[in-house]
């Protein structure tokens, strides 16, 4: 099977160390669509990195196919794949100014001065460095946003097929990460360059990306939309990855009706689930922190639990809590709804059967 | 997650029972560290005092040195069979510069590049050899190997059946090939740190970017090398600049550098006037180059 349309396409792709013995990428097989930017969200040590290397031709795949556009480029050197990877050490030459930097690609290309530098120029404008103002500055003199628009125009201004991002924002601070997420998002839309960012940042892929796609141990344990990814977790693995989850083992099915089936977790409370959810046994319901209702009364249905601390934090209440076995439960909301109780108190809490999430173990 | 709970239960514990603590912290005084400097500070003002008395002595008349002044050692100096001298060495240290910086480079590279530790020790241990092994005893190595009836010319005659087809001893190709064969250490170590201290993100995102292989040596690797392919050079032509035991024993009576009449006119023929001009000319020439990197080195350096 092949898409011709693909921006890019990765066949079953792996990349093996130590004779076999570590499978850093186990499998992978992903499409870009053009256009499109794909954020690849793991824990350090999940693969992400071999697997954007081997894209750029820095890694050479142990087996498997690389597509860009249709064209097989998995034998290419990386000069010949005319693609982008902006470093996440940014990799700015501290031996040439912005100018020499940004246009370096063209030089070795070997364009016309001129074309040189109209094309450096109209770049810089595009990343919000005037040209007369940044152009013969030296990399010691920027500031690290300042360097992160550097490294970026200095990939873009080859026009590549495809960029690449491997964390480049690690270094920023917080809000300057999200403000370039934003704005790299923006630009790249601009420009309709299909974009491939790794990150192990859920924040910066939910910001930034079209789709995800989430690796562990080598592998793509899903991949959909940011929403969905977060709503619709394929497993804990994805779920826990993308914030704070709370996480039940089904021990038995209770009582099914209508929309809702009611299942006993092994803390021993009960609590109802979506009937679309095929129970099969050793399961898991999950479900967020921010979906939950908690009160000081029995409300009727909700499970009982002990407040072990409250903080507040980001505009939201937390309440830690613990079911009879000693399950951690978190709660968060915006209004105080528990004003009052201390911990050690015994409270109640609840989720919708819509709001919850059943996975296999 | 763990961490930050950690740091912050620890703030808590330190910072809330014990509020008399001085909000400023007790300061370590900061002696001047000049005294660390003491004991080679003595040895080097020594040296100077030594090398000003080798100017004194330059301008003083023969046998009446301390007495009165004069130029005569420097006109002395200036004939030919001495400039022609002065001119060898200084062509024999540009030379043996040039060859063992083009030589260590690939040695630096493969230092720096190869993932075998055993590899890396194992060069390592061979390049650091000439500095552990007695110059004497390297020169002496080449001459058998060099000379006459040497290991060269033996296995010429086990092939050609002509006797001596090379003249290797007693010429400037000698000469050549043991001074550059014996400051390749100081080449090479330089080198390897600059190398070593180039991130290999640079080359790759030069190579991502479009550049072949040469094109990424030329435009990323050699620039960012260069303060130690300098330091090299500069290092190797000091160094052979003042070169003895080399050319002395490779070289003959055939080729001579500076040093070696340096000491023919001090030990030999007690003329100590022309001795010390000839030193000081020497001095002069191995810090030119000191000097010439300077004055190039303060306008295009990018490291502020």
């Amino acid at each position: 099977m092949q898409h011709e349309d693909c921006a890019l396409e990765l066949q079953n792709l792996e990349r093996h160390f130590a004779h076999g013995r570590v499978r850093a990428v186990d499998g992978v097989s992903l499409t870009v669509e053009p256009g499109e930017i794909l954020s690849i969200l793991g824990p350090s040590g999940c693969g992400k990195t071999t697997l954007m290397r081997m894209i750029a031709g820095l890694e050479v795949p142990t087996s498997g196919q690389i597509r860009i556009h249709g064209r097989d480029v998995s034998s290419l050197a990386p000069h010949e794949r005319n693609v982008g990877l902006v470093f996440q050490s940014l990799a700015v030459f501290p031996h040439m100014n912005v100018e020499k930097n940004v246009g370096f690609g063209l030089r070795m290309r070997k364009l016309s001065a001129a074309a040189i530098k109209s094309k450096v120029d109209t770049v810089l404008d595009l990343v919000q460095l005037p040209p007369d103002q940044f152009a013969s500055r030296w990399p010691s003199e920027l500031s690290g946003g300042q360097l992160q628009r550097v490294a970026l125009a200095r990939t873009l201004v080859t026009e590549p097929a495809l960029v690449l991002f491997d964390e480049p924002m690690a270094a920023l601070d917080r809000r300057l990460r999200d403000y370039m997420a934003i704005e790299l998002r923006a630009i790249q839309k601009q420009l309709g360059i299909a974009a491939v960012y790794v990150t192990h940042d859920q924040e910066t892929a939910s910001t930034m990306s079209d789709r995800i796609a989430v690796m562990n141990s080598g592998r793509v344990v899903q991949v959909g939309p940011p929403p969905e990814i977060y709503n619709r977790p394929a497993n804990r693995f994805v779920a826990e990855f993308l914030g704070d989850t709370n996480v039940l083992t089904i021990a038995r099915l209770h009582e099914r009706s209508g929309v809702a089936q009611q299942v006993e977790v092994e803390a021993g409370q009960r609590l109802a689930v979506s009937a679309d959810d095929h129970l099969a046994g050793g399961q898991m319901v999950l479900f967020r922190p921010g979906q939950t209702k908690v009160f000081t009364d029995d409300p009727g249905g909700a499970m009982q639990a002990v407040l072990t601390s409250v903080s507040f934090n980001g505009g939201l209440y937390h309440w830690m809590m613990r079911l009879a076995d000693g399950t951690p439960l978190l709660a968060q909301s915006t209004r105080d709804d528990l004003g009052g109780v201390s911990s050690g108190q015994p409270i109640w809490v609840s989720v919708d059967h819509e709001q919850t999430h059943v996975v296999e173990q | 997650m763990n961490k930050r709970m950690w740091s912050s239960s620890k703030m808590v514990s330190s910072g809330l029972p014990n509020p008399v603590v001085p909000a400023q912290r007790p300061k370590i005084k900061r002696r001047p560290v000049a005294w660390l400097l003491l004991p080679a500070g003595l040895l080097i003002g020594t040296l100077f005092v030594c090398t000003l008395t080798v100017v004194r002595i330059s301008l003083g008349p023969r046998y009446a040195e301390w007495d009165g002044w004069s130029l005569s050692a420097y006109a002395e100096a200036a004939d030919p069979y001495f400039l022609s001298i002065v001119l060898n060495t200084v062509w024999l240290a540009v030379a043996s510069a040039i060859l063992a910086v083009l030589i260590s480079f690939p040695i630096a590279l493969f230092m720096v590049r190869t993932a075998s530790n055993f590899a890396r020790r194992v060069v390592l241990i061979g390049i650091m050899l000439p500095m552990v092994i007695s110059l004497l005893v390297q020169s002496f190595g080449w001459v058998a190997i060099l000379g006459p009836d040497g290991l060269f010319n033996q296995i010429a005659f086990a092939i050609t059946a002509e006797p001596r087809t090379f003249t290797l001893l007693f010429n400037s190709t000698g000469v050549l090939l043991g001074l550059v064969q014996t400051t390749i250490p100081l080449a090479v170590l330089p080198i390897i740190s600059s190398l070593g201290g180039i991130p290999v993100d640079l080359e790759e995102a030069a190579s991502v970017l479009g550049a072949k292989r040469l094109q990424t040596y030329r435009h990323v690797i050699l620039p960012l090398a260069a303060p130690g392919i300098i330091a090299g050079t500069i290092l190797v032509f000091g160094f052979n600049t003042g070169a003895f035991v080399v050319p002395l024993l490779l070289g003959g009576s055939r080729v001579s550098t500076i040093a070696v009449i340096i000491r023919d006119q001090m030990g030999t023929l007690f003329n100590w006037p022309l001795g010390a001009a000839l030193s000081v000319i020497l001095i002069v020439i191995a810090l030119s180059m000191q000097a010439a990197n300077r004055l190039i080195g303060a306008r295009s350096q990018f490291e502020r």
